[in-house]
């Protein structure tokens, strides 16, 4: 099989070859001007119109079967064909390419991360904020999820659905090893790790240290004693341990390292191995995202509190830190989208519709970029989010949007040598700076 | 003194023997690990994948099969990828045996020269063809169409089917030709109907070997067509399958093996036909 960074060559390459070059696309242009609403969508003859939807979230996933209900229903009430496509891992680079050929599709929903942060720059994706007043949608999504799509005042697609990235802590194994309290400072937590190995049942923290779950961790820990622009800067430009603020971070990064708090062999972990390991309660503490909930056995989420990673003595944060964060996945309009805008307005207002946030809520633990009042969800850990981890942590700088996207993947190779043994910090810093050059 | 002369190295060939066949052994089963874990990973569920990899799955259910078939639309994709596979095997051979055909009966050098200009072909990667290729189906308005794909990738094997067709068409003798030539049989006649039919096992091992190729295309497939389940091959949509936060192994699993499975059958029953051929062909060479 073709590796991820082909295919991410040959998109760019396209894209920066022919992107403004070729023809605008191939679609014909179905209707122009602006409607007044999904309601009156057929009136403005929407009926029979092709909207070509690109998906990250795949069919047979809560996500993907929930934007197939929603999409069903809006082509049953306006006549509106509308085709998704499941793109899988490889959207953004698939994306990509067809847009230098101009067969894009017309509406995107992915992530705004690494590559994606770069479309409305280079043209691939169309801003949407003149849009989100026009169609009424800039009272519904928050105000928050809106700035941080909002990159040079260009709001890079609609938000839709955010998540908290907390650490989960297993209770019962912690009390079996004779752990009393959720560790809340590095220092318990070194002697939680401790007392966790001796009890000889589990290790401490479960992570993916050969991918982007940690990669995240890494910048989480490192950012615990420099203040947010300033760590901002350095995400953005690189040169870490110039900032000695950021190099304190990687030093104490090597320090839980080589105290033992992550599992055996974390350097070779990714997310899916990070899960299992917590899930089969040969770890007792993971951070991850709410996208993980759902997955959770029932067993494992019973005794498991959400809190945030522990933080040193001087630290910036106050309280223990987790992530959070709107840019989960959006909804982005392509140059072929805005030329059957009417279609693609009433498309977008019916995903942003009550019934249809409701239903991404209860059935895909979907958290929303927009309000929705009256939507209930069940899943304990979800719950538990929303309802007490406000109180517990301190929100930490969430990196995607700051890292520069041709940065982004390197990045992630480069900081999972954080999580060898015997690497120190000076080549920690040294191979993290290689991927901004 | 003669006996102990013979018994040596009958035990010695003995020892000799037995640690081919274990070292044989150890190979096969080697090979058959990936393909062990592929079949029971398919049956568990994805903490079982991840958690006891290797262990026998507690049940036999072909759930993770159902799924793996619906989620990834696999139906048209493997119809997709048989359209593709049969459809540049067929242009290949179309193209590669009167090519073949010309090399060897190419008079003085130029056979060799020709010859040489194929096998240059193994020395341009796919991968530095992919840009220019696909500027090629946006000029000519064939992106995201099934009959480029079908028209490109016989490119990518001409250089191993054309040296591969040498080979056994140099094997015949030219006298056939020649006597033929001289009973007033055209070029086109000959190679139908002398060439062609004492080729055929070179024939079938060049199409197993394109079809194998073909039918494992990604990088290609994925960039010239795009991950449309109606033209996407069966190898583009098996990773829609993966997903960065939430993969099902097992179900994963399952679809590899679906995808495997035609493409095993087909060597399956054309692999005696290839063994014969290319026994033939090293008795001749």
């Amino acid at each position: 099989m073709i590796s991820r960074p082909a295919c991410a060559l040959v998109a760019g390459t396209l894209t920066a070859a022919l992107l403004g070059a070729c023809s605008s696309g191939t679609a014909t242009p179905t209707a122009t001007g602006s409607g007044a609403g999904a309601a009156s969508a057929s009136a403005n003859g929407i009926a029979g119109t092709q909207i070509d939807v690109l998906s990250l979230w795949a069919k047979g996933s809560p996500e993907g079967d929930a934007l197939r209900r929603a999409t069903d229903a809006f082509a049953a009430k306006t006549g509106a064909v509308v085709k998704i496509v499941d793109a899988g891992e490889n959207l953004v680079d698939v994306y990509e390419t067809s847009v230098a050929a101009g067969k894009e599709a017309d509406v995107i929903f992915v992530n705004l991360a690494e590559k994606s942060t770069g479309w409305t720059k280079s043209g691939a994706a169309v801003p949407v904020g003149d849009y989100l007043t026009q169609w009424g949608l800039k009272d519904k999504v928050k105000p928050e999820a809106i700035a941080q799509w909002t990159t040079d005042g260009k709001v890079s697609g609609f938000p839709y659905s955010g998540f908290v990235w907390p650490v989960w802590f297993n209770k019962d194994l912690l009390t079996k090893a004779g752990v009393d309290k959720i560790p809340t400072t590095t220092d318990d937590l070194i002697a939680a790790a401790k007392k966790l190995k001796e009890s000889g049942a589990s290790e401490a923290i479960s992570i993916g240290g050969n991918d982007w779950s940690g990669n995240k961790l890494f910048l989480q820990i490192i950012q615990s004693y420099a203040s947010a622009d300033a760590f901002k800067g350095v995400l953005a430009k690189g040169s870490y341990c110039a900032d000695a603020d950021v190099k304190k971070g990687v030093d104490l990064f090597v320090q839980l390292r080589d105290a033992g708090v992550f599992v055996k062999d974390a350097q070779g972990f990714t997310a899916d191995t990070m899960n299992t390991t917590f899930y089969t309660k040969k770890a007792a503490i993971m951070p991850a995202g709410s996208w993980a909930f759902a997955k959770t056995p029932p067993d494992v989420s019973a005794t498991t509190e959400l809190s945030g990673f522990p933080i040193p003595a001087g630290s910036r944060f106050t309280k223990p830190t987790a992530y959070n964060g709107y840019t989960g996945v959006g909804i982005f309009l392509s140059p072929n989208g805005i030329k059957k805008l009417d279609a693609v307005k009433a498309y977008v207002q019916t995903m942003y519709a009550k019934e249809v946030l409701a239903d991404f809520v209860s059935t895909a633990n979907l958290v929303p970029a927009a309000t929705v009042a009256g939507a209930t969800n069940k899943d304990p850990l979800l719950t538990q989010a929303v309802s007490a981890l406000g109180d517990k942590v301190e929100y930490a700088v969430m990196p995607d949007t700051y890292i520069p996207p041709k940065v982004a993947d390197k990045l992630i190779k480069a900081s999972s040598q954080a999580f060898t043994p015997g690497v120190d910090a000076g080549a920690i810093c040294s191979a993290v700076d290689k991927a901004y050059q | 003194m003669s006996t102990d002369r013979g018994r040596t190295p009958r035990s010695g060939n003995r020892a000799l023997l037995a640690l081919s066949h274990s070292a044989a052994w150890l190979y096969a089963a080697a090979l058959l690990l990936p393909l062990y874990y592929l079949i029971v990973s398919s049956f568990k569920d994805n903490l079982s994948v991840l958690d006891t990899p290797f262990a026998l799955p507690t049940s036999v259910t072909l759930g993770n099969f159902a799924k793996a078939f619906d989620d990834a639309q696999l139906g048209p994709g493997l119809a997709n990828s048989a359209l593709v596979a049969l459809g540049a095997a067929a242009l290949t051979i179309v193209l590669a045996v009167p090519a073949a055909y010309g090399i060897v009966t190419s008079p003085g050098r130029l056979g060799q020269v020709l010859e040489g200009i194929f096998s240059a072909g193994f020395l341009i990667p796919g991968f530095a063809a992919l840009v220019p290729t696909v500027l090629l189906a946006i000029a000519l308005n064939q992106f995201q169409t099934r009959q480029f794909l079908v028209a490109f990738l016989p490119s990518t094997a001409l250089p191993l089917s054309v040296v591969l067709l040498v080979q056994f068409m140099r094997a015949i003798p030219r006298e056939l030709e020649e006597s033929a030539a001289m009973d007033g049989a055209s070029r086109l006649k000959i190679l139908t109907a002398i060439y062609l039919p004492l080729v055929m096992p070179g024939v079938v091992t060049v199409t197993i070997l394109n079809l194998i190729n073909f039918w494992n295309e990604y990088l290609f497939a994925l960039i010239l067509n795009g991950p449309d389940p109606e033209i996407r091959t069966a190898q583009v949509a098996l990773p829609t399958l993966i997903s960065a936060t939430s993969t099902d192994y097992a179900v994963l699993a399952a679809g590899v093996l679906i995808t495997l499975l035609p493409i095993y059958l087909a060597y399956a029953v054309a692999s005696r036909r290839m063994e014969q051929a290319l026994l033939q062909g090293a008795l001749k060479g």
